[in-house]
C-alpha cells in the first residue's frame, strides 16, 4: 500500500472495479442531494456514541469526496486523497486511525498535515447489496484516541442503517420513476390511438369546404369518438361515431370501426348497406364482444337530380343540414347500434343539397355540453346553428366551439361540410 | 358528487325466483364497474329464473350504463333467464330510443 517514503500514493486509492464503482454511485444518484433528516440522525447518534465532535456520511465520486450529511463540520466536499475515506472504501474492514499525525498511512493527507489537525478517525464502508463500497459512515477528532471492539460494531451498524436508507430511496425512486414512465407512456399510446381515430388531415373534397373538430375531456384518456371524411370514385362518404367508454379498448375498438367503415364506404356510396356491413363484422368479431358503437353515416354524390345527400343512423344523434335561408332540418332514421347483434338493418334517407347548405355531424358530446348533460335533442344545438346559416364550415364550427361549455364531462367530436 | 355519490345500487332476491337490481342516479363510467357486478351476482343468484332492472329512479345514463343493460340481457337470455326492464319516462328512456335499442327490450 505504500512507496518507499511510506506515504500512500493516489494510485494505490482507486479501487480495482473503480469503473463499476463510480456507476453504482450514480445509479444510487445521491450525489449533491440536499441534506437529509434520516442521514442527519445517523452522524448525530454516531458521534454522541464516539463522543467525538464530527461524524460524515461520505460518498467518494471520482475526484472528491463529498459528504451526505456532516455533523460538526461546515464542509460540504474535500478532495480524494489518500488516508481517510479515500482509503477506507479500498477493503469491507473498518478503517481505524488512532494517531493519524504519526500514521504513515495519513499523515500526508491535508486535513491531517493542514491547519484542520485531525487525529483520529474511524470509518466504515458503506456498502451496496451487490458489494460496491459508495463511501464510508465516519467518526472524526482532533484528539489521538483508541477504539473499542464494541464501539466499531456500533459503527457498521449504523454504516448498515445508512445502506438501507440508501437502497431505500433507491428503491422509491424506482417506483416513482417507474410510475412516471408508464404514465408517460399510457398518454402516448392515448395519443397515437387518437390519431388513429382522427384522420391527421381531412381531404380536399372539391366543390366542399370542411371544418373538423375533435374536443378531448382528458388529455391522457382517450375516448371513442371518431369521425373520417372518404373520398370515393362515386362521391364523398362521411363518418362519425362514439364507442362506449373510455380509454384504449374503446379507442382501438373505435379505431377498427372506422377503418371498417372507411373501407366499406370507398366501395359503397349507399351508408345503410356501409352500416349493416360494418355491424356485421364488429357483431362476430370476437374482440368487441361486449362493445359496440353510434355511428351516422352519410354519402354526398351529385346526380341527375343535383346534390344528393344519403344519410344512415345507428343509435347515433341524427346529423343536421343547416339550409342557407336558416331552417335547419335533422336527418336520417335511427337504427340499433352497430356491433351488436347480427342482424341489424339500417335505412336511408336523402335530401338534396344546394349552394350555401351545410351538413353538421357530431357526437352527443357536443349535444350534452350545448343543452346539458343526457340532452338527445338538438334544439339546443339547433338554435346555435342557425345564426350561422351560409357561413362557411369553419365559421360554423367555431359557434359551435364557442357555444361548448368549458368543462367538459365527455369527448365531443363534430364535422361541417358545406356546398360551395 | 358532494356528500354520497352520484349513483346506487343495489340488488334484492324478490319473490318468485325474480332478481331486481335497482339502480339510482347517474349510471355512467364511474358506475360501470359497480353496476356490471351486481348485475353478474343477480344472474349467478341459482334461485333466480328472471333479472329485472329497475332503473325506475336512474337520472342520468350514458353509453357505458347502456353497454351494462345490454351485457345484461345477453347474459340472461344465455342463462336462460327471463330479462325486463323497469323504467320511467326521461332520461333512460330517450338513450334507449336514442341508440335504436328500445325495440331489443322487454318492459314492465
Amino acid at each position: 500500500m505504500t512507496d518507499g517514503s511510506g506515504v500512500v500514493t493516489v494510485a494505490e486509492i482507486v479501487p480495482a472495479n473503480e469503473q463499476d464503482r463510480l456507476a453504482a454511485v450514480r445509479r444510487y444518484d445521491i450525489l449533491d442531494t440536499p441534506p437529509d433528516g434520516a442521514f442527519d440522525r445517523v452522524t448525530a447518534v454516531a458521534s454522541r456514541l464516539f463522543d467525538v465532535p464530527i461524524a460524515i456520511v461520505s460518498i467518494v465520486d471520482s475526484d472528491r469526496i463529498w459528504f451526505k450529511s456532516h455533523h460538526g463540520i461546515e464542509v460540504e466536499e474535500i478532495g480524494r486523497d489518500p488516508g481517510l475515506c479515500a482509503s477506507a472504501i479500498l477493503s469491507d474492514q473498518p478503517w481505524l486511525v488512532s494517531d493519524a499525525k504519526v500514521d504513515p498511512r495519513t499523515l500526508a493527507n491535508p486535513l491531517v498535515a493542514g491547519d484542520f489537525g485531525l487525529r483520529f478517525y474511524a470509518g466504515v464502508p458503506l456498502r451496496t447489496h451487490d458489494g460496491f463500497n459508495l463511501g464510508t459512515l465516519c467518526v472524526i477528532d482532533k484528539e489521538p484516541r483508541d477504539v473499542s471492539e464494541v464501539e466499531v460494531a456500533n459503527l457498521a451498524d449504523l454504516a448498515a442503517v445508512v445502506m438501507d436508507e440508501i437502497e431505500l430511496r433507491l428503491s422509491a425512486r424506482r417506483t416513482v420513476g417507474l410510475e412516471a414512465e408508464m404514465r408517460r407512456r399510457a398518454e402516448a399510446v392515448a395519443a397515437s390511438l387518437q390519431e388513429s381515430l382522427v384522420p391527421p388531415a381531412v381531404p380536399e373534397i372539391e366543390g366542399f369546404d370542411v371544418a373538423t373538430r375533435y374536443h378531448a375531456a382528458q388529455r391522457d384518456q382517450v375516448g371513442g369518438d371518431f369521425f373520417d371524411v372518404v373520398a370515393a370514385d362515386w362521391g364523398t362518404g362521411l363518418i362519425i361515431g362514439d364507442s362506449c367508454g373510455k380509454g384504449t379498448l374503446a379507442a382501438s375498438y373505435a379505431g377498427s370501426a372506422r377503418w371498417t367503415l372507411h373501407t366499406v364506404m370507398l366501395d359503397s356510396q349507399d351508408p345503410a348497406r356501409a352500416l349493416e356491413r360494418l355491424n356485421t363484422v364488429l357483431s362476430r368479431s370476437k374482440g368487441g364482444r361486449d362493445r359496440y358503437v353510434t355511428v351516422a353515416a352519410a354519402s354526398l354524390c351529385r346526380d341527375s337530380d343535383g346534390l344528393r345527400l344519403s344519410v344512415a343512423v345507428g343509435g347515433h344523434p341524427h346529423p343536421l343540414i343547416v339550409r342557407r335561408d336558416g331552417a335547419i332540418e335533422r336527418i336520417g332514421e335511427t337504427g340499433p347500434l352497430v356491433g351488436w347483434v347480427t342482424e341489424s338493418v339500417y335505412s336511408c334517407v336523402d335530401q338534396m343539397l344546394n349552394p350555401g347548405d351545410a351538413v353538421v355531424m357530431f357526437t352527443d358530446g357536443l349535444l350534452e355540453s350545448i343543452a346539458g348533460q343526457g340532452e338527445t335533442d338538438g334544439r339546443a344545438l339547433e338554435a346555435v346553428l342557425a345564426p350561422q346559416a351560409g357561413r362557411t364550415a369553419e365559421e360554423l364550427a367555431a359557434a359551435l366551439d364557442a357555444a361548448m361549455g368549458g368543462d367538459r364531462r365527455d369527448d365531443a367530436a363534430f364535422l361541417v361540410i358545406r356546398v360551395l | 358528487m358532494t356528500d354520497r355519490p352520484a349513483f346506487e345500487i343495489d340488488l334484492s332476491r324478490s319473490v318468485k325466483g325474480v332478481s331486481c337490481v335497482t339502480a339510482r342516479g347517474e349510471i355512467d363510467l364511474a358506475a360501470e364497474r359497480a353496476f356490471e357486478e351486481v348485475i353478474r351476482s343477480a344472474l349467478q343468484a341459482a334461485s333466480a329464473d328472471a333479472l329485472v332492472l329497475d332503473l325506475r329512479a336512474v337520472t342520468f345514463m350514458d353509453s357505458s350504463g347502456l353497454r351494462c343493460v345490454l351485457v345484461a340481457q345477453r347474459e340472461a337470455k344465455a342463462a336462460g333467464l327471463g330479462f325486463r326492464l323497469r323504467i320511467a319516462d326521461g332520461a333512460v328512456e330517450r338513450l334507449l330510443k336514442a341508440a335504436g335499442v328500445w325495440d331489443w327490450l322487454q318492459y314492465e
